[in-house]
Parts: structure tokens; C-alpha cells; sequence
């Protein structure tokens, strides 16, 4: 019998006993325990409000917990390694608007580069390929606050592609977008070859993109396995006040396919 | 092929958008020290500056609208300061309403300050008219400015940016469920406007600050732009102090 090669490296992402509460005493996150392996799409679901936003901000430290450990490709995170993990934790925040705040798309593509401190000649080189990447060539010189909400998204993902993160972190990344946009957007996070978390509401996103499925609930993990198992259990997900995806509810026009595995 | 440059952000239209940023805040500076030195009895020679200012306005005439975007807001708020001035001097009277009494010396003065304090902000609202603001911060911090200080301009420039869009999406907003023509308590309305404009903008400028850090924003300001000093724009600032040397001192 044929074994696997055993992975020595050590993992993507583990997030050990992790705790959080807000100034204000709401208490968001309640000991998580989480490993992600290099290379893995998990998705992240959950109700609103049972904190998923709050653990992706711990992955690169815009939170810090002063309880439990977060490693990020064997780094823990602390103040002297802040900037290393942020160079290899890259975020999509949710709201578009909160990541576009230069005067042109390619100054904000730019924005991480340069804070990376690499040289003018790779800085440019990046912001091409990168708005390349996400088909935006053309809008290198345009106001992103005059964007359309998915062309603002893609240019959002854009600015964190041209970091060359190893592990892309997106909240709700479908969140505003319309059909075009929303494969557009599926279709861009399936080619690129990185770990990637991804916090969304949306599981038929879930179901075409991520073999593993997280369910955060209250704080906790409550569900860790593959999407199989899970986005096809009616019961469960109604548990944790979800739905079947909608290609599983037989609503959608295409056939019912396997998730990617 | 020919490919688009990425490093201009936005086309020049007119020489001083084509300066050097940090030459730009020199003159500024040199502008605003020599205005605010012209004594009080010397409303000519404030003439002089404002004369000045404004033909090289109308060589940048291109930039008169966003030029007036900026320096308008600063009018209104230098005016209700210099009314107040008015009532405050003693000496002959020049015109009485009821109890308050505008003084010949109050009139003077107020209108000193008055314009004296649009003929800087003139100055502060062509530069920043004509310079994008990423570069005005890194002109700042390549002219040795402190850390702290240019990291606290760049997050009120953003936070003016992120100001305006919430407006509108408030005022959208209260738009859409005012039915009909203002009502009694039609007043209280904005009060509460500003109230929530303010915590809204707050909110969102911490995202956008978090939006900074997680893409490694340390509080250097970088920039896409590289400027150099070019002989140009040295005979251009040589002019300017020129210029106005003679005017200080005319």
C-alpha cells in the first residue's frame, strides 16, 4: 500500500486555545483551536455575530488576544513579528471602500509593496501583474471611490495579490457582488495557488471553492470537517442557522456537481 | 508597445502641478511667513500679496475649482472670527447697532486678520490643489518634518476623504424618509446629522487605518512618485522669492 509523503513543514496557520473580548465585554471568541495546512481553502461560516470577522483579524494581528497563541508558518505572533506576519497574512476586508484609500488604483496597489520596502523597479512590476491578475489593467489611473462595487472588490483583492501573501485571508468576499462579479471573483480565488481563509455567508462559495468547512458559533468552533459532509446536512446547518447551498436545494439552473476536492 | 505609465496619478495641467512637492511647501512657507509680517497699518501691501496670488492662479487656471473647493471652506470659517473682532476694540466709533459698537481700530484690525488669513490659506489651498495629498505627505517627511506630525496630516487628510462619503450617505438616507417639506422640528435634524457624522467617520477611519496596518503601514509615508529636484523648478522658486521680496519691501 502507497503512503503519502509525511509534511514536515510545519502548518499554515494554527491558532492555539485563542480568547477575545471587546473593550465593550462582548466576549467574541471563546478558545478556538484551528490548523490550516499549506495550500488548503477552508471556508469560515457562521451566524452573524459569531465572530469570524474577529478571528481573521487576529491572523495578522489588527486584533491581539492576550490569551492563546497564533503561528503563522511557524512564527508566533508578537510585537517583533507583526511585520513578517503581515507580509505573509494578506487581508480582504469586507467592505471594499475600508481597503481603497489612495488617489488611484495603482497608488493603492502599490501601498503594500512599497511598505514592504522593495525596490521602485518591483514595486511597478507588481502592480501591473497583480491588476493583470484581477483584469484591471485599465483602470490603473481611475478614482477607486468611483469604482463599481465588484470592480472595487477585485481591485481590494488586487492591492493585498500584490503583496504576495502566503495565506489570503478574505472576509466575505462575495459579500456585495453581482452574478458577474461574484463568479468573477470565485473563479480568481480558485487560480491562485495560496492558502486562503474565507469568512462568508455565501456557501454555495463554500461548496465550489472549499474541501473544508469551519462553523463558528458563539465564539467556537463547533464543526470541522469536509464540505461534503457538511454543507449537504440540512439538518445540522439549520442547527446553526444556515442553509443548504443553493445548488443543493436544487434551486440553481446548473446540475449539482461535487465540491473541488 | 508603448505602456501607460502607472507612477502619474493624475495628468498635469498646469506648471506648479508639474513642481516639486517639497519646493512647493518651501515657497508655501516663505508665502506665508512674509504675509503674515506686513504690519497692520498696510492694507496695500496685502493688496500686493492677493494681486499676486491671483495671477498666478490665473496662469494655473485649471485648477481654479478644486483651488475654490479648498480655500472656500476656510473663508467661512475665518469670517464669524473677524465679526467677532469687530466688536471687541475700543477707540472711534465708525458705526453703532443698539449696544454693540464697531470701532475704527476693531475695523482695522479685523480686516487685517481677515485677510491676511485668506491670503495664507490661498497659498495653503493652491499647493494642496495642485499636489496629490500622498505627495504632499512625503514632501513633508522629506523635508525632515517629525514622524508623528506628518502621520497626524496624513490621517486628517484621510479622515476628510472619509468624511465626505458618509455625508452623503447620511444625508441620502435622511432624504429618502423625509416625506414633504420640513416639519417643526426640521432643526434638530442636522444637530443629529453631525452627531452621527462624526461616529460614522470615526468608525470608518479606523477601518481604514486597520486596512493600513494590515498591508504594513509603520506611519512612513511611501509613495508610488519619485520627485526630483530639477533646475526648472529652482528658477521657478528663485522667482517666486524674488517676486515677493519685492513686493514685502516695495
Amino acid at each position: 500500500m502507497s503512503t503519502a509523503p509525511i509534511d514536515h513543514s510545519p502548518p499554515a496557520l494554527r491558532l492555539e486555545e485563542l480568547y477575545f473580548t471587546y473593550p465593550d465585554g462582548v466576549q467574541a471568541l471563546r478558545g478556538v483551536d484551528l490548523t490550516i495546512h499549506k495550500g488548503e481553502r477552508v471556508a469560515l461560516i457562521g451566524a452573524n455575530g459569531s465572530g469570524k470577522s474577529t478571528l481573521l483579524k487576529q491572523l495578522n494581528g489588527l486584533l491581539r488576544s492576550p490569551h492563546g497563541r497564533v503561528v503563522v508558518g511557524g512564527l508566533e505572533l508578537s510585537t517583533s513579528s507583526l511585520t513578517e506576519i503581515r507580509r505573509q497574512v494578506g487581508f480582504v476586508f469586507q467592505d471594499a471602500n475600508d481597503q481603497l484609500f489612495c488617489p488611484t488604483v495603482a497608488e493603492d496597489v502599490a501601498f503594500g509593496p512599497l511598505h514592504l520596502g522593495l525596490p521602485m523597479r518591483e514595486v511597478l512590476q507588481r502592480v501591473r501583474c497583480a491588476l493583470e491578475q484581477v483584469g484591471l489593467s485599465e483602470f490603473s489611473h481611475r478614482v477607486p471611490q468611483r469604482l463599481s462595487a465588484g470592480e472595487k472588490s477585485l481591485a481590494a483583492l488586487a492591492t493585498v495579490l500584490a503583496c504576495q501573501p502566503e495565506i489570503l485571508v478574505l472576509d466575505e468576499p462575495t459579500a456585495t457582488l453581482d452574478p458577474y462579479h461574484r463568479r468573477r471573483m470565485i473563479d480568481l480565488l480558485r487560480s491562485i495557488p495560496v492558502t486562503q481563509l474565507i469568512a462568508t455567508h455565501d456557501l454555495d462559495l463554500a461548496w465550489e471553492l472549499c474541501p473544508r468547512v469551519v462553523i463558528l458559533r458563539q465564539g467556537r468552533i463547533v464543526q470541522d470537517n469536509s464540505a461534503s459532509l457538511l454543507l449537504s446536512n440540512a439538518e445540522l446547518l439549520k442547527q446553526y442557522q444556515l442553509e443548504l447551498p443553493l445548488q443543493l436545494q436544487g434551486l440553481a439552473s446548473s446540475p449539482i456537481s461535487d465540491p473541488v476536492t | 508597445m508603448h505602456e501607460k505609465p502607472l507612477t502619474i496619478s493624475f495628468p498635469p495641467h498646469s506648471f506648479l502641478e508639474y513642481m516639486e512637492p517639497r519646493l512647493k511647501i518651501v515657497a508655501l512657507l516663505w508665502w506665508v511667513i512674509l504675509v503674515v509680517s506686513v504690519s497692520t497699518g498696510d492694507p496695500h501691501q496685502l493688496g500686493y500679496f492677493g494681486l499676486s496670488a491671483g495671477l498666478l492662479l490665473l496662469l494655473n487656471h485649471r485648477l481654479l475649482g478644486k483651488f475654490l473647493m479648498r480655500w472656500l471652506p476656510s473663508v467661512l470659517m475665518i469670517l464669524p472670527l473677524c465679526i467677532f473682532l469687530l466688536f471687541l476694540q475700543q477707540g472711534r466709533t465708525l458705526v453703532q447697532f443698539g449696544p454693540f459698537t464697531i470701532t475704527e481700530q476693531g475695523w482695522t484690525i479685523a480686516l487685517h486678520l481677515f485677510s491676511t488669513a485668506l491670503l495664507c490659506m490661498a497659498g495653503v489651498a493652491l499647493c494642496w490643489a495642485s499636489s496629490s495629498e500622498a505627495d504632499l505627505l512625503c514632501a513633508l517627511q522629506g523635508l525632515g518634518m517629525p514622524r508623528p506630525l506628518v502621520a497626524v496630516f496624513g490621517f486628517m487628510l484621510r479622515y476628510l476623504h472619509v468624511l465626505r462619503p458618509e455625508l452623503h450617505r447620511l444625508s441620502d438616507a435622511r432624504l429618502a424618509r423625509q416625506i414633504g417639506h420640513h416639519t417643526p422640528g426640521a432643526l434638530r435634524i442636522p444637530a443629529q446629522l453631525i452627531g452621527a457624522l462624526f461616529l460614522r467617520s470615526h468608525q470608518r477611519a479606523e477601518h481604514v487605518a486597520e486596512a493600513m496596518a494590515a498591508r504594513g503601514h509603520d506611519g512612513q509615508w511611501r509613495n508610488l512618485i519619485h520627485y526630483h529636484w530639477h533646475g526648472r523648478d529652482l528658477l521657478a522658486l528663485l522667482l517666486f522669492f524674488s517676486i515677493t521680496l519685492i513686493i514685502r519691501w516695495i
